[in-house]
Formats: C-alpha cells, sequence, structure tokens
C-alpha cells in the first residue's frame, strides 16, 4: 500500500516555478530539505506519494526526476519531459524497500534541487491478522478495516506477532489509539520473543458515534492504521394502527405507529396523510387532517427501546376523518423503512348531528346540523306532531332541495357539513306544536332524525 | 292526523325561500395571538376559519351571538361574526351570560366588579357591583343572576336577584375546583383535578377524565364547552348538550 505524506521543495525547483509536496490523507504538506519516510520492517516496504505542482502563472516542465540511494526506487513517475500547466501537477511514488535491518538514506532530484530521503528498516516482528484463520500479513501503514459495527456493538480482531529473525525480540512498543479501539488485549508488555516463536493479541472496536472511526497500532516503531464504521442500527419497520381500526366519516380517531420490535436506535420519522375523494370535483375537505394543528404532515421521533413511535403530544394523534366519502392513505416513513394504510370511508345517508325546533313569531323554526359524505343530498320531509304525538295536518311536508344542496356543497369550505333552518309559518295555535321529525335522502338512502321536542 | 281546524295548519308547503343552508358554526375561540376565529363543524370534525377580530381579551358565543371584550370595549357579533354593537367598557377581563335563546344578558367587568344587563340596541345598564372573586356569570331566568365564587369553601353557585343583587340562595359546588363556566340553561361546567363535572339544576353530577386539568374553560355556545388544557395539551370541546358527555379534539391555529 503506498505510503502517503508530502514534501515540500524549498528552495523551489526551475526559477520557482515547480513546488513539491508530500501526500498524506486529505492534504498535502510542503516540507524541508529532508524527508522522514518514517520506520518499516525489514521485510517491508512502503510508497510515498509526492506531488510536483507549479506555482507559475505560466506552464513549466519537469525535466530531472531521480532518486538515488539503496533501497529507494520511484515506484511511479510520469514520461519525461512532463510538461506542467500553470497551477497543475504530476505526482510521482517512491517506494522504500530495505535489504535488511538498518538506517537508509537517498537523494530525490527534481530538475535542479534535491532533497534527503531518510528511512529506517527495523528487525521487528512481523504482524499477521488473522481471518477466518488465514493470516494475512501486515505491512506498515496498512490499513486494518473492521468494518461497520452497530453502536454499542464490538467486533474483535485477533494478532499474531511472529519473530522471523534469528534473535530474540524484546517488544516494548505495542500500542492502541483511538477512542473507538481497545487494544491490545491478551498480550503483557514488555514481551521477549523468542526466534520462530509467536503470540497473539487483540484489538476491538467499539464505536460510540455513527460514521468512520480512526486509530492508530504502534509496533516496534512502525504505524498501522486502524479504521472502521460506527453504524447506527437498522430502524424497525413502522406498522400504522387506528382506533377505531375502520372508522367512518365525521369522527376523530386515535392514530399511532408501533413497530415489530422494540427500537435499537434513534429517528425521525415522518406520519403524511392523503385523501381520495370518491366524489369527483368538489372542493377539498379541511377537516381532514392530524389534531390539533388539522395538518396532513407529522413527524415522530423514536427512541432506543421504544415500541411505538412519539409524536408532539404523546404516543397518539388524533385524526379527523372529515364528511367526504373516499380514501384515507396514511404513510409512515422511517429511514428506509415504510407502512401504509388506507382507510376507505364508505359512503352513507346523510348523518344528523343535531336537530333543534323552536317558535318564533308567527311560526315554527326548524334547525339540524348534518353531513353528506356523498354530497347528494336531495329531498327533505318534516313531519310535525302534536304535545299528544299525533301527526298535525298537512302531514309530512316534502321538498326537492337538490339544487340548494348542489350550489352549497360547490362552494362549501367545511366539506360535507351543512347546517339547515326551515322557517313554517303557523296559522293557529303554534303552542300547540308539540314535536318534529325531519328526514333526509342522498344517493344513498334516507335518514330519519329522532323525534325532537318543540 | 290532526286536522287544521282543531289545531293549526301549517304552511302547505315548505317553501326553499324560507329556508338557509350554511355552514355550521359551533362557536368562535381565541387563538394563540388572541384573535377571534370562527369554529365550524359538528361533532368530531371541526375547522377553524379566519379570524374576525383581533385583540380580544374575553370572549363567549351563543347560537345566535357572541360577546367580544377589548382593551376599551365590549362587542356583540352576530351569528355571521359581523359587529351588531359596540359599548365603552373598562380595561380588564370579562364573563358574559346568554338567555336560553342565545341573546346576550350580562356582562361582568372582572376589573371593576361591575354587573351590567346587555341588550341589543341599548346602552349597558350597571345592575350591582361584585368584590367577590367571580368566575362564572348565568342568568338563569329574567329576575336572577347566578354566579360562580371561588370562596374560602371552594366553589360557590350562587342565585341573587338581578335588579337589588340580594342573595337568594347559595350552594356548595365543589370543594377544590379550578375554572367553571354557567351555561344559559342552568348547567355549571367546572374543573375539578382531573376532570371535568357538569351539575344541573337538580344537583345531579356528570364527569368525564380530560387528559390534563383545564387551565380554562369558555361557552362556545348552549351545548359546548372550550377547555383550554394545561402543559399546553392543546384544547378540547365538551358536548354537554346530548346525554353522555362527549369530548373532542379541537385544531388550533399555532405559531
Amino acid at each position: 500500500m503506498p505510503r502517503l505524506m508530502y514534501l515540500g521543495l524549498l528552495p523551489v525547483c526551475a526559477a520557482a516555478q515547480l513546488q513539491l509536496f508530500v501526500l498524506g490523507p486529505g492534504q498535502e504538506r510542503p516540507v524541508q530539505d529532508i524527508v522522514d519516510l518514517g520506520a518499516v520492517d525489514a521485510s517491508d516496504s512502503s510508497d510515498t506519494v509526492f506531488r510536483v505542482r507549479n506555482i507559475s502563472t505560466g506552464s513549466a516542465t519537469l525535466q530531472q526526476l531521480t532518486v538515488a540511494g539503496a533501497g529507494f526506487s520511484l515506484a511511479q513517475k510520469p514520461a519525461l519531459p512532463a510538461t506542467i500547466a500553470a497551477a497543475g501537477a504530476v505526482e510521482f511514488t517512491v517506494r522504500f524497500q530495505p535489504q535488511g535491518p538498518g538506517t537508509y538514506s537517498a537523494v530525490l532530484t527534481v530538475n535542479a534541487v534535491s532533497v534527503i530521503l531518510r528511512a529506517a528498516a527495523v528487525a521487528g516482528p512481523l504482524l499477521w491478522l488473522e481471518t477466518d484463520g488465514q493470516p494475512v500479513k501486515l505491512s506498515a501503514e496498512t490499513a486494518i478495516d473492521f468494518g461497520a459495527v452497530e453502536l454499542g456493538a464490538v467486533r474483535t480482531h485477533s494478532f499474531i506477532l511472529e519473530n522471523a529473525t534469528a534473535g530474540v525480540l524484546a517488544i516494548t512498543e505495542l500500542v492502541v489509539s483511538g477512542a473507538a479501539f481497545r487494544g491490545p488485549l491478551g498480550v503483557e508488555l514488555p514481551l521477549r520473543l523468542e526466534p520462530r516463536r509467536s503470540a497473539s493479541f487483540q484489538i476491538s472496536f467499539q464505536p460510540a458515534a455513527a460514521g468512520r472511526q480512526e486509530g492508530v497500532l504502534r509496533l516496534a516503531g512502525r504505524v498501522f492504521r486502524l479504521t472502521g464504521e460506527g453504524a447506527e442500527p437498522p430502524l424497525p419497520k413502522p406498522l400504522i394502527v387506528v382506533d377505531p381500526a375502520a372508522p367512518r366519516s365525521g369522527q376523530q380517531v386515535r392514530v399511532a405507529i408501533r413497530f415489530a420490535a422494540a427500537a435499537r436506535g434513534s429517528a425521525q420519522g415522518e406520519l403524511s396523510l392523503r385523501f381520495e375523494p370518491a366524489v369527483q370535483g368538489i372542493p377539498d375537505d379541511p377537516a381532514i387532517g392530524f389534531l390539533p394543528s388539522a395538518g396532513r404532515v407529522l413527524t415522530f421521533s423514536v427512541e432506543p427501546g421504544a415500541e411505538a413511535a412519539r409524536f408532539a403530544g404523546g404516543a397518539e394523534v388524533v385524526m379527523q376523518t372529515g364528511t367526504t366519502a373516499g380514501k384515507l392513505i396514511l404513510s409512515a416513513q422511517l429511514g428506509g423503512q415504510a407502512a401504509q394504510a388506507v382507510l376507505v370511508l364508505a359512503a352513507e345517508p346523510v348523518a344528523i348531528d343535531a336537530v333543534r325546533g323552536a317558535r318564533n313569531g308567527g311560526g315554527v323554526e326548524v334547525s339540524l346540523t348534518a353531513f353528506d359524505n356523498t354530497r347528494s343530498a336531495s329531498e327533505l320531509a318534516f313531519t310535525f306532531y302534536d304535545r299528544d304525538g299525533r301527526v298535525l295536518e298537512p302531514g309530512t311536508i316534502s321538498a326537492d332541495a337538490t339544487a340548494q344542496f348542489r350550489r352549497y356543497f360547490e362552494n362549501s369550505p367545511v366539506g360535507g357539513v351543512f347546517a339547515l333552518r326551515a322557517q313554517f309559518p303557523v296559522s293557529g295555535e303554534a303552542a300547540r306544536i308539540g314535536a318534529v321529525e325531519v328526514e333526509l335522502k342522498n344517493s344513498v338512502g334516507a335518514t330519519r332524525s329522532a323525534r325532537v321536542s318543540f | 292526523m290532526v286536522r287544521p281546524g282543531v289545531l293549526l295548519a301549517l304552511a302547505a308547503l315548505w317553501a326553499p325561500a324560507q329556508s338557509r343552508l350554511e355552514a355550521p358554526r359551533v362557536g368562535f375561540v381565541l387563538d394563540w395571538e388572541n384573535r377571534l376565529r370562527p369554529l365550524y363543524g359538528i361533532a368530531g370534525n371541526f375547522v377553524l376559519g379566519e379570524a374576525v377580530a383581533a385583540g380580544v381579551i374575553s370572549a363567549a358565543s351563543s347560537t345566535r351571538a357572541t360577546l367580544i371584550k377589548l382593551e376599551r370595549e365590549l362587542v356583540l357579533l352576530d351569528a355571521h361574526g359581523a359587529v351588531r354593537m359596540r359599548w365603552e367598557a373598562p380595561p380588564g377581563g370579562a364573563l358574559f351570560a346568554f338567555t336560553p335563546a342565545g341573546e346576550p344578558a350580562l356582562v361582568y367587568f372582572s376589573e371593576t366588579g361591575e354587573l351590567c344587563r346587555i341588550a341589543a340596541g341599548q346602552a349597558l345598564a350597571p345592575l350591582w357591583t361584585s368584590r367577590d372573586w367571580l368566575i362564572a356569570v348565568g342568568k338563569p331566568d329574567d329576575g336572577r343572576a347566578a354566579l360562580i365564587v371561588r370562596s374560602e369553601r371552594g366553589l360557590v353557585l350562587r342565585t341573587l336577584h338581578l335588579a337589588s343583587g340580594q342573595l337568594e340562595q347559595e350552594s356548595l359546588l365543589a370543594l377544590d375546583a379550578g375554572p367553571a363556566v354557567l351555561l344559559p340553561d342552568g348547567l355549571a361546567v367546572y374543573a375539578r383535578g382531573p376532570e371535568l363535572c357538569v351539575k344541573g339544576r337538580d344537583e345531579s353530577e356528570r364527569c368525564v377524565s380530560l387528559p390534563t386539568p383545564a387551565e380554562a374553560l369558555g361557552q362556545l355556545n348552549q351545548d359546548w364547552v372550550e377547555i383550554v388544557l394545561t402543559a399546553g395539551a392543546g384544547r378540547m370541546a365538551l358536548r354537554v348538550g346530548t346525554g353522555s358527555l362527549a369530548l373532542y379534539g379541537l385544531p388550533e391555529v399555532k405559531p
């Protein structure tokens, strides 16, 4: 794996047109005359990426690029001469591959300017990662990836230290750093490792936060990167629960969101409501919505251990079904999980909410409130009774109010509800009128009120 | 069938011209900015309308009228929210009473303790002044006023001679109760802990549990009471006109 550093060439090359950098993770950094490439195991190698940047306003030419010194080579370089546009750059890689333990140096020349490269090779233990019983030899700067681990969970990797040299190795540096990493476990320092012997240890990854986590393992002067991903636990699948389960028009029902299993993380979701009226070409029914806002979109939260979602007002939210026949489509979205519930509001005969009768002046007034979720109300019939319960002349008084209802519903801003006030002139003694019954018809059928006393 | 000559004769035909179809109005409510909004709908199906007045301190409605108290005015609105009458008034809140027919009857100005008779088209008629802690006013009949007073004994229901203010009757309503309202037909509605109770003239009491205790009550009309719940738990409506009490959630306009 390439060893990423960057080196600034000071002074810069060729009439101050080119500047040299060493690349590191996510950055480039100018360096001084001497570049320390660190230590590797004597049996290992490391790659370092350099960048030559043209800092002038005109193009520049990279003519010479060499590295001279035992153990160093150019593993990757551009074809020379290379023209570098203004503000452009080219990259090359220096490989350090020692022939044995010791300190090494080389001269890196870029056009007319040279810098010293230094590196060390130590006779240290070999480091192996055990994966599925198959050891993999690790190089310095190797990223040891623990993969994605749920928050709070632990993933442990096992390692083997091997003394492949002919002498005894005394290991005093074996250090793990990084908030999400723990170790080394199962080993005590200093560790005396006889020739051809090995020892094992473990490192655990236990992320407390979501996202990429990084750490470092330092072993006898060498550095191995530790990486892992903190992953939010999977969100539970929501289930929309409506009480009553089969609501009708004109109701306030309770809506809750339950989970198949207790949630293992926290999250926010959204509950939305869509209405498809069975009656076409009518204004929207504004009563349909969640209370208290009367809106059709709500957010809910999920806490670890919860078996149900929580709304601003508690574990349930009240929903008005309105007074128009059709379909209420409830949708819950929680991360990648979704649920839907379709509630069919069947067409019904006119539903009477209240009827009142009152005497006034020379007559009686009958007022009623009701809703017609089909918006097709047509015939009205009033039957008056005397105080003894006998039907009064002229018997049932009927009228076809189809046109009036159609006009009202075409512009109604409140759905299918209506208030009807009907005035009846009376000749005679109005005080003898005792009660009234009202009947209304729509496309589904007829509804008759209870007998209401005056 | 009863013959016309015996009793009465109704109009032979019901005439559509003598009828009216409109959006049913439950009453008027105050929103979070003290604006007065009509509340349309029927039980379980409410819709808030656009504001018709602002800067409202107190309000109460019947099916026929609404009384609102502004900083320096008492205003009578018709059933549609249009202004019918204005009177100068002392600052502060007010309590209102309607007749069983829904006409405005009494106003009590909390700051001055003054009780006045209201009649459309006439000046306010001062009756008498009370220094008690009144929390509800009613008008059970032509000659009397009913008051709910918070006293050391608890909530007390008093009936007084309307003209003189002389006490005619007093009974204990509840020992430890919160807000209360007197409805035109003589029902006393009051909050008692987590319950809302309705006491009739026959002393019968019906109660219903609330999600949280009530902070304030208001008359929406003869059959409906608005409940403002504590802890920002929202608003509800209680229907008292039917046999059993029924509670419903109310829509709100929020910031």
